[in-house]
Formats: C-alpha cells, sequence, structure tokens
C-alpha cells in the first residue's frame, strides 16, 4: 500500500471530488425509501468542519449545469496551489446552487454562473465574487482571482502553540494527545 | 483517510473520549516541520505521521508499527490497522475501556475492508 506521502511537495493537483447527491429511484422498496436525504448544502458542512479542522477557509463554488468550475479552477496553474492551501471547497449547481445563492446573498442570476463565496468556519460570508471576478474570456482569471481571494487566507497558526493547548487540556480532562502530522498535498 | 475514518460515528466520541486531538500541518503551521521534526527524530517514514503523548509530552506510542518500525501512514491494511488499535490501546489509560475499544477495532476493519487491494 502506498499511501504514506513523503516530504516532497507535489507539483500539480488532481482533484478527487466527489460532490454527487445520492439519488432516489421510484422502484425502491418501502425501507429504502425510508433512508433520509442528504441534509441541505451537505457539502458546505463538510467543508466547514474540514475548515476548522485545518485552519482554512471555505470556498463555495457556484457552477453553470454544464460546467465544472470548481475541476477549472483546480487546473489552473494559478490558483490550484492556493486553493489547496488555503480553502476547503464546496461546489453546487441547479436548485441546490440557488437556494445557497439566496441564503449566502451572492448576486446575480442562475444563468449568471460561475459564483464564489469565501466563508469562515462559522458561515461568515468574508467576500463574494462574480462571473468576471472567477473567468475572463471563458478561462479562469487566474492572478486577478488570486488577488481577490488571497486577503481571505487564514492566518497561520503556530504548531508549537497547539501542542501546549492540548497539553494543558490533557492534563485537566486526563487525556493522552494523539498529534497527527499531515500536509495539503 | 484516518481524518475520514475518525469522523465515523462509532469511534468519533471514543477518541474524542480518550484522547485530545491535534493536527498539525508541516507546510502550513509556523513551526510545524520543525515540531514534527522534533518528536520524529531518527525515525523512518513520511506523512501522515502519528505519535501519541502522555499530558507532560512524553511519548507513549508513534505510527511507527513494532517491531520493524515502518509508518503506517493512514491505516488500510490488516497490519496497519492492527498497529493504530495498538497505539490505542497503549494509551487509552482508564477513559477508552476494552470494550469500547473493541467497537473501533471492528470500525476500522468495516472502513478499511473495501479499500484493501489483496
Amino acid at each position: 500500500m502506498q499511501r504514506v506521502r513523503h516530504l516532497v511537495p507535489a507539483l500539480v493537483f488532481v482533484s478527487a471530488c466527489a460532490l454527487a447527491p445520492v439519488g432516489t429511484c421510484a422502484l425502491q422498496d418501502p425501507v429504502e425509501s425510508e433512508v433520509p436525504a442528504p441534509a441541505p448544502f451537505a457539502a458546505l458542512t463538510k467543508a466547514t468542519a474540514k475548515a476548522k479542522l485545518h485552519n482554512k477557509r471555505v470556498l463555495v463554488v457556484l457552477t453553470p449545469a454544464d460546467a465544472d468550475t470548481l475541476a477549472a479552477l483546480k487546473k489552473d496553474m494559478v490558483v490550484s496551489r492556493p486553493l489547496l492551501y488555503e480553502f476547503e471547497t464546496a461546489q453546487f449547481s441547479g436548485s441546490e446552487a440557488n437556494a445557497l445563492a439566496k441564503k449566502l446573498q451572492l448576486e446575480g442570476e442562475p444563468d449568471q454562473r460561475p459564483a464564489l463565496a469565501v466563508l469562515d468556519t462559522d458561515g461568515k460570508v468574508l467576500a463574494r465574487l462574480s462571473t468576471a471576478d472567477v473567468l475572463v474570456d471563458g478561462k479562469v482569471a487566474g492572478k486577478p482571482l488570486l488577488a481577490k481571494l488571497k486577503p481571505h487566507f487564514c492566518e497561520p497558526v503556530d504548531a508549537e502553540k497547539k501542542l501546549a493547548a492540548a497539553l494543558v487540556e490533557a492534563e485537566q480532562s486526563g487525556r493522552a494527545i494523539f498529534v497527527r502530522f499531515d500536509a495539503p498535498w | 483517510m484516518l481524518e475520514e475514518f475518525l469522523e465515523r460515528p462509532v469511534t468519533s466520541p471514543l477518541y474524542t473520549k480518550g484522547w485530545v486531538d491535534v493536527m498539525i500541518d508541516v507546510d502550513r503551521d509556523t513551526h510545524g516541520k520543525e515540531v514534527n521534526e522534533r518528536l520524529k527524530g531518527e525515525r523512518s517514514g513520511g506523512l501522515p505521521w502519528m505519535i501519541v503523548l502522555d499530558s507532560k509530552g512524553k511519548e507513549i506510542v508513534s505510527s511507527n508499527a513494532e517491531p520493524k518500525g515502518g509508518n503506517i501512514g493512514g491505516p488500510v491494511t490488516v497490519e496497519e490497522c492492527a498497529w493504530f488499535c495498538t497505539m490505542l490501546d497503549r494509551s487509552r489509560g482508564e477513559k477508552v475501556s476494552a470494550a469500547e475499544l473493541d467497537l473501533i477495532r471492528a470500525d476500522i476493519e468495516a472502513y478499511a475492508k473495501p479499500r484493501r487491494r489483496e
């Protein structure tokens, strides 16, 4: 098994995003049909939890139904690395995107997509980006887009302080400390 | 992979009950790499790498599986999962019972088995 990564930064980030909603089937038996539907904006909830753990922001991507804006962002030479290092992402399209756009007060109609929103882990919207901010001539607006995202990166946290806080918590609660080292790549 | 496992409904509350979780990003966290190097020392292995400390900061066990010393990383194989459970067993103290550890053991098997290549 080759899952242990070594300390060589990856040059290319290949996305492996699985945001497909669970479908339902008219021929399902009654028991299966009682399985609850995914919670609204489940991908956003998941991204927010991960962002909290990794000290990142959440990037909400509202994409047109016939496009994969997130994949395009992850392939862009300028944006891909900051996206991997600084954001947990959640992409939406269709009616879910429309509902989320309303909730986040993202400007534009459903046909004016893509649109992005940067959120903190409390769900506060830090930035709203329109199609013009994301695309230029149909392509990802690399540098200008990064310039708009950069002010919203999280401040780095100090690993020594994390460990010190964990020692205090462990002492108070009588637990051990499970330290996990990892990297965005 | 481990992150996803630790969020499972069976394991998550038991893990929280027994351990203070600390995630250190060696690339993004200030002093992340230094802390990693200090705690890991000369041991082999890349990332993810794990270590369990007591409340005084003394090492109890690491993800370098005994006796060979290879880093298990995100546990998937039978051997890796067994060592991960050994890590928990050695460090669980009185907060998590042996029966509760068995629940985690069963949970990681259920999680890891479909992900094995063999």
